[in-house]
């Protein structure tokens, strides 16, 4: 029995040692492959990048069908970080390479590393045909599927995947908000401005707060309206919040010093930072007020905003911060002061 | 008849013990392919994602010295220099009796800066905060010693700006992306609390300007085989956990968390010697209390490199510690166990630790030492005794080579194919002398912890890849 037990234990070390070996080498072979293709085709890539002509008539090299998987996440590589016609100059050679015919068989592969490099692929030629695959992709369970097909689904057609997007963004916990960020940033303000706007307006305080983040895809315009309407009609602290971090400088000095006796400390900050940005003359009263602010946050907030208002000189910043009555406000602006080296 | 039973029933339960460590390590093994797999999926996914983008958020790196002169320089340049568009750098010079102030000062222009520092947890009392004209994101905080490194790390966290910090060690190496890797899981998930890094082995790599260079496989065989430990406890041990949510450390040699959140659980205690185990233990307890959704993750990539221990005494040293502290923190969280709606955490990771990191070293020993005096009695056959050692030292075996093919399955750090079979051959090696005696003093540590001795910290020689740089 001692004699099996070992047997068992030292055959199954090695089996697994083997297996360490043969993952190592099937490495080293796929770094060598990557390489070779890498050498072959990239000088392509880049040619046809600039060149209609090159992508459109170049005499290509012949690939190997068991090399083709290689060469697809070699393009897409090189692809994805391409935009305009060069981006169209790359589909053309791509589809003379036949990588989309590749791409498209391999969309309902059970291995999910060749399924998603193909979900990228026909994302990124643009190809309207797959949509009706992609789509239902988007209520997989898996989040690398259904996010993968999200971004394809904009690359193809943001008018028509946006809409579909947006809800999900909320949706979908597990959904990488840098990933969401990126496909509304590179979807366009066409697709994605008003609508998401419109999204924010009309969803709950939590969800309305996560959309919040992705204004960055949204014109000053569209922004610029939803912060109005949102302090105008909304009273929850954490979205004013929010609002007033997004905030693009339309609102006035009146209406964010409004803003600085809230009770919520957080809004009294996000106020105070905005000040810091777009606040006039008119805003030093409202910030020398909040130097004595019960929250170290809000204080320190507001000394940074005075520090950084142009109209102040350093003797103007010294005066203001020596006549505080207060010895937290005086603190608090001999540090932002020391800050910007003016202590 | 008595005698009899009690050794059979002894026997039963070594033999248990064992047959459980294989199928929770198994199961665990499992757990940690599946995690790693979907980590890589998405990680490859978003390869391209290094233009840095609105959703990143700041981040406060918290660097507690305490006679860290030789290399705090080298460190803090590194720490200058990383891949992230918005941090800042906090040293907190915890009272060094050596010149680590005065080597700041000199080498990052420090002055001595009016900052209105607000005491949020508890610490030593701050002499001085300095800031660097030429680095504006640095700051020093000089403060009196405080005789732990939780002290230092509350009185940085109190001084940092940013909701999220990271607390690094001041020999820590890192990689310039490390920061964005380590982030990543606040970014892509708001209920992240915390993240820990994978930590690897430094000796003998090639470490330059603070920033590692070269990845080589170290020459001593004390930090070889720690290079194969670091794999086990890293890559299926906290990537297994992961898994359930249910994360029980996060190195102290780097850490990242939500700041607001440690400052609701308290800070770090300054009276536990493991007070990165028991950070994590009381963050469970209070969201799980405040029923507040949360995750404690883990990033696979190798992003922080330390130096281990070359000598015997130094690691002998380290290993009593690390049980010391792992007894006050499992101990003081006793609490999160078998709670009903506890979960993974409650039913199955404190009582792991509790049953097998903490005690484990005892049964383990206990197993040898009954099964050899039992075979030489004739208690038992001497064909049952050596089942029993193949038992316990196969599994160590198997542990460290499935270690080694989870490391093939992800990360490949060590190139060449030689220091594969080298690695291999050290985790045979390992179990037959140095796994024994690692497990004596844990066995030590433990009962030292009992005893209520405080162990000793003594001071760890550098290994020639820190020296030298």
């Amino acid at each position: 029995m001692a004699l099996s037990g070992a047997a068992v234990a030292v055959a199954a070390t090695i089996l697994l040692f083997l297996y360490a070996i043969g993952l190592r080498l099937a490495h080293i072979s796929h770094d060598r492959l990557k390489r070779r293709i890498r050498k072959a085709y990239w000088p392509i890539f880049a040619e046809a990048a600039v060149s209609v002509h090159f992508a459109e008539n170049a005499h290509l090299p012949v690939s190997v069908r068991r090399h083709k998987s290689q060469l697809l996440r070699e393009w897409c590589r090189f692809r994805s970080n391409i935009r305009g016609s060069a981006a169209t100059n790359l589909n053309t050679l791509a589809r003379r390479l036949g990588l989309l015919e590749f791409a498209k068989k391999r969309l309902t592969l059970r291995a999910l590393g060749g399924r998603l490099l193909a979900i990228q692929a026909v994302g990124l030629l643009r190809d309207p045909s797959c949509w009706s695959t992609l789509e239902p992709l988007l209520d997989h369970p898996n989040i690398a599927l259904s996010i993968t097909a999200a971004t394809s689904l904009a690359d193809i057609d943001p008018e028509r995947a946006i809409p579909i997007i947006i809800p999900l963004v909320v949706r979908k916990k597990g959904w990488p908000r840098t990933q969401v960020g990126r496909i509304l940033n590179s979807a366009g303000l066409p697709a994605v401005s008003r609508r998401l706007c419109e999204a924010i307006e009309t969803s709950s305080l939590r969800d309305a707060i996560q959309l919040m983040r992705f204004t960055d895809a949204a014109s000053t315009t569209d922004v610029n309206r939803l912060i109005s309407n949102i302090l105008d009609h909304r009273d929850e602290p954490e979205l004013l919040a929010a609002a007033l971090k997004v905030a693009r400088g339309h609102l006035s000095a009146e209406r964010v010093g409004a803003l600085a006796n809230h009770n919520a400390w957080y809004v009294r900050m996000q106020a105070a930072n905005l000040l810091a940005k777009f606040g006039g003359p008119e805003s030093i009263k409202v910030l020398e007020q909040m130097l004595s602010d019960t929250e170290w946050w809000v204080r320190y907030r507001a000394a940074q905003a005075i520090t950084k208002l142009p109209f102040l000189g350093p003797n103007a910043l010294r005066r203001l911060c020596d006549r505080q009555p207060d010895r937290f406000a005086r603190d608090i602006m001999r540090q932002a002061l020391a800050e910007r080296g003016l202590a | 008849m008595t005698a009899q039973l009690l050794i059979q029933v002894l026997e039963g339960f070594l033999f248990g013990y064992f047959a459980l460590l294989y199928v929770v390590y198994g199961l665990l093994n499992v757990l940690a392919v599946v995690q790693i797999r979907r980590y890589l999926e998405i990680s490859d996914l978003t390869a391209a994602d290094n233009v840095f983008s609105s959703l990143d958020v700041p981040v406060s790196i918290i660097v507690p010295a305490y006679n860290e002169s030789d290399s705090i320089v080298t460190s803090i340049r590194a720490m200058l220099q990383l891949e992230y568009p918005d941090y800042e750098v906090l040293v907190v010079n915890d009272g060094s009796s050596d010149d680590t102030l005065q080597k700041l000062i000199k080498e990052f222009g420090l002055k001595s800066f009016p900052e209105a520092y607000r005491k949020r947890l508890p610490c030593h009392k701050v002499r001085n905060i300095y800031r660097s004209h030429r680095y504006p994101m640095l700051r020093v905080i000089d403060k009196e010693n405080g005789g732990s490194k939780a002290d230092a790390l509350n009185a940085g966290i109190n001084a940092c700006r940013y909701p999220i910090f990271c607390a690094v060690d001041a020999d820590s190496i890192l990689q310039p992306d490390s920061l964005r890797r380590a982030i990543r899981p606040f970014l892509e998930n708001p209920e992240t609390v915390a993240a820990g890094g994978t930590v690897r082995v430094a000796n003998g790599c090639k470490v330059e300007g603070g920033f590692l260079q070269k990845i080589a496989l170290p020459a001593n065989f004390l930090a070889r085989v720690q290079v194969i430990e670091y794999l086990r406890a890293f890559l299926y041990g906290r990537m297994g956990w992961t898994q359930l949510n249910a994360v029980l450390i996060i190195s102290g040699a780097f850490g990242v968390f939500k700041k607001e959140v440690v400052v609701d659980a308290g800070g770090y205690r300054a009276d536990v010697i493991g007070e990165d185990m028991e950070l994590i233990l009381r963050i469970h307890k209070n969201l799980r209390k405040s029923n507040t959704p949360y995750k404690i993750t883990f990033v696979p990539d190798p992003i922080c490199w330390t130096d281990a221990p070359e000598d015997l005494a130094s690691l002998r040293k380290q290993r009593i510690r690390w049980q010391h502290g792992l007894g006050q923190s499992l101990i003081l969280h006793k609490s999160l166990m078998f709670k009903r709606n506890g979960g993974a955490l409650s039913w199955l990771a404190v009582p792991f630790f509790f049953i097998f990191e903490l005690f484990g070293p005892a049964v383990e020993i206990l197993g040898y030492i009954f099964f050899t005096v039992a075979a030489w009695s004739g208690w038992v056959s001497w064909e049952t005794s050596l089942v029993f050692f193949c038992l316990a030292v196969g599994l160590g075996v198997l542990l460290s080579t499935s270690a080694l093919v989870l490391e093939e399955l992800s990360f490949h750090v060590y190139p060449r194919l030689r220091d594969l079979v080298r690695l291999f051959l050290v985790a045979i090696l390992e179990n037959f002398g140095f796994r024994q005696l690692t497990v004596l003093w844990r066995v030590r540590g433990l009962l030292g912890w009992l005893a209520g001795n405080a162990p000793d910290w003594g001071k760890m020689k550098r290994s020639s890849s820190l020296r030298q740089q």
